[in-house]
């Protein structure tokens, strides 16, 4: 008998979403808190931390068999995601605004219930990137915040890619135990 | 008076269109060409206005991709957005793997059984790169009532710039877009945009 999703890999989820839509629900779950802190802590606001959270996940979805594994979990893999995202944010949201003047539709609204909840959770992101250990806390900035390769980085800190790689998933692992114990969300 | 479709489609597809750089030069003196295009404007907006009672309100566009058809889940036909006309439609892009999904339709259940009560409007799911049996499996498993539109070729996700879900839209009786929403609404904003739509009908 396979084991219940909330046990298996995220590999495995990703593989069974192919035929149940509940295994990536519990993907959705397991990495909601690490998709918004992200936002957060790159944005530092709620209304771009919640359209990371949808637009990530949705990219996620159609996205998922390109997922190849590995022991760092898809943590470092959605915040790939998420990061292309933001990057590509302003452009996109300016071309919107264009075709919406055009139309004369009205942007999209937002519940700001759920924005002030998300403020409230994730105000302190940023305190949560410093209390991982500094190596970890480097590897996360560099690679997840600031977009730096891990070639690029393992070079500038004078080690192996694979130590550079085990540093940004560690502290990815670490930021998401953290963020799992915070708050309610709806 | 009724058009068909696909000529009420062009005609508030050519409204909507922005107006070309390069001006079109007419025949005659400019007292000639003013008569032409006054004629022109007036027949294309009495069209269009009887077509789709949106062109001329302010701050309502007409609802995108309105006469797309898309399959009806288990019903053996398609529905456009356009045949909703005369009452007010939610709809909601959803996904079955998508946790706020879950509340937004429960939300938008809520107000489609008032609004059926009431005779004013009904509501409707558009599944967002959707599969058959997980939309099955997501109203059988949430007690949903809502007939859910499935978007094939992600057409009109596309027309409404659907890039995260859920995302949540209110049409008025006149098909007009009344609100666009994205993410997780409470059922007071879905109410005030469901009430907005309502005043936004000819009294």
């Amino acid at each position: 008998m396979e084991p219940p999703f909330e046990r298996r890999s995220d590999h495995e989820l990703l593989g069974a979403a192919a035929d149940e839509a509940e295994a990536f629900a519990v993907f959705y779950r397991r990495y909601e808190r690490l998709v918004l802190g992200f936002g957060m802590l790159r944005a530092s606001n709620a209304e771009t931390a919640a359209d990371v959270l949808a637009e990530t996940f949705a990219a996620a979805w159609l996205g998922r068999d390109r997922y190849s594994g590995g022991e760092a979990g898809a943590g470092p893999w959605l915040l790939g995601i998420a990061r292309n995202n933001l990057r590509m944010r302003a452009r996109r949201l300016r071309v919107e605004r264009q075709a919406r003047d055009r139309l004369g539709v009205e942007p999209f609204a937002v519940a700001h219930e759920h924005l002030r909840e998300i403020e409230a959770i994730f105000s302190d992101a940023d305190a949560w990137l410093e209390a991982l250990p500094p190596l970890q806390r480097d590897a996360v900035r560099a690679h997840i915040l600031d977009g730096e390769d891990y070639l690029s980085l393992a070079e500038r800190l004078g080690v192996p890619e694979a130590t550079a790689r085990k540093r940004v998933s560690r502290g990815i692992a670490g930021l998401r135990r953290r963020l799992s114990h915070e708050g309610d969300l709806t | 008076m009724s058009l068909l479709p696909e000529v009420e489609h062009a005609l508030v597809e050519a409204i909507a269109r922005p107006p070309r750089r390069r001006r079109t030069r007419l025949p005659g003196g400019s007292g000639v060409r003013a008569a032409v295009l006054a004629c022109v404007l007036s027949l294309v907006s009495a069209t269009a206005l009887a077509a789709t009672g949106a062109i001329g309100v302010p701050g309502l566009s007409p609802a995108p991709a309105a006469h797309q058809p898309l399959p009806v889940l288990d019903a053996g036909h398609t529905a456009t957005l356009a045949s909703y006309r005369g009452r007010i439609l939610i709809v909601t892009f959803y996904a079955s793997w998508c946790p706020p999904c879950i509340r937004q339709a429960r939300l938008v259940d809520e107000q489609r059984a008032r609004l059926e009560a009431s005779g004013r409007g009904t509501a409707a799911l558009i599944g967002y790169y959707e599969r058959d049996v997980d939309a099955r499996r997501f109203t059988r498993s949430h007690r949903l009532d809502l007939p859910v539109l499935q978007d094939p070729d992600h057409t009109v996700a596309d027309a409404y710039g659907i890039r995260g879900i859920p995302a949540t839209f209110v049409i008025d009786a006149y098909g007009r877009l009344v609100s666009s929403s994205r993410g997780l609404q409470t059922g007071a904003t879905l109410a005030r945009d469901v009430r907005k739509a309502m005043a936004s009908e000819p009294k």
